[in-house]
């Protein structure tokens, strides 16, 4: 892949075939992801009749446990896109998720759509325009599939990742890892042109 | 501080809190210190080995509209302490600046001033 570059005025960088079928494979697994199973639906927007009674319910007992960091059908990984708001108070963290999810979880997707739509514009030149007003969907949209990418490699420190950079390549996880290094490059390369 | 207009969607929000049922029990619960406290609450944000330090920085100049240096300088308090102050202020706002940190994809959470 050729880095990002401004090109009379336009942020383009160009793919290798296989590159850009993994970059779109992944910004749609994103997709599946925030719209999936896993995503429970926050139910501070459209409550439902059964949603309002959970909720009464959870209100007169007081309960302070979250749904969300408990519920077993979580992904993990939603849990790093959406981590509490509050440390030491799970109530207060349960409460800021209750009015922010939905709304936070629909600008994830909108990024992740308007990313998808300069994939998709690449031709057989496989060169990819990313307008000015798209750049910030990008970044973000490629920092939350890296997120992603970090739970499903367990990366928790600094030293996870020595280890997986001294994987022998044969490794399903090297593989893996060598991508999320990648998407890296492109966002530091995209970050470059903006400076 | 100025903040940026299009990140303001929990901001108007939080300008009015009576309008909000679900995000305003918190608040309700919490009348007395609010009102002792109303500045003295802060969005930390907390290292994490994903996000890039140079998106961290843009992060901040961008959002907050922070110098370059301002923002590298909290970008390496991050990186170094594993956490930084990156702005101060009333609740409201705090859950705000968090919400937006997390939408960019940063570990940020709200916190007591000293």
């Amino acid at each position: 892949m050729h880095s990002f570059r401004r090109r009379r005025g336009q942020l383009t960088c160009t793919f290798e075939e296989a590159e850009l079928s993994v970059m779109t494979s992944l910004v749609n697994q994103l997709m599946e992801l925030l719209t999936g199973d896993g995503m429970p639906r926050p139910a501070s927007n459209g409550l439902g009749e059964q949603d309002l009674f959970a909720e009464l319910e959870r209100d007169l007992n007081g309960a302070t446990t979250d749904d969300f960091n408990q519920n077993p059908d979580v992904d993990p990984a939603l849990r790093r896109l959406f981590p509490d708001a509050y440390q030491d108070d799970p109530r207060a963290a349960a409460e800021f998720r209750r009015f922010s999810q939905a709304e936070q979880r629909d600008a994830k997707f909108d990024a992740a759509v308007e990313m998808l739509a300069d994939l998709n514009q690449v031709g057989d030149d496989m060169r990819c325009t990313v307008p000015d007003e798209h750049v910030d969907a990008w970044l973000k949209t490629l920092t939350a599939v890296r997120l992603a990418l970090s739970v499903r490699l367990d990366i928790l420190t600094a030293d996870d990742i020595d280890r997986l950079a001294e994987l022998p390549e044969n490794e399903p996880r090297a593989a893996i890892f060598s991508v999320y290094e990648w998407l890296g490059w492109v966002q530091e390369s995209l970050l470059d042109c903006l400076h | 501080m100025v903040f940026v207009e299009s990140c303001d969607r929990m901001g108007a929000m939080a300008e009015t809190p009576s309008q909000v049922p679900s995000g305003g029990t918190a608040v309700v619960e919490r009348p007395a210190q609010e009102a002792v406290g109303q500045q003295n609450w802060v969005t930390i944000v907390w290292d994490d080995p994903v996000n890039l330090m140079s998106y961290v920085t843009h992060v901040f100049c961008t959002y907050f509209h922070y110098s370059r240096d301002r923002a590298e300088r909290l970008m390496m308090q991050v990186h170094m302490e594993g956490r930084a102050v990156v702005s101060a202020g009333s609740r409201e706002r705090m859950e705000r600046d968090v919400n937006a940190m997390h939408g960019f994809g940063l570990w940020a959470t709200v916190g007591r001033g000293e």
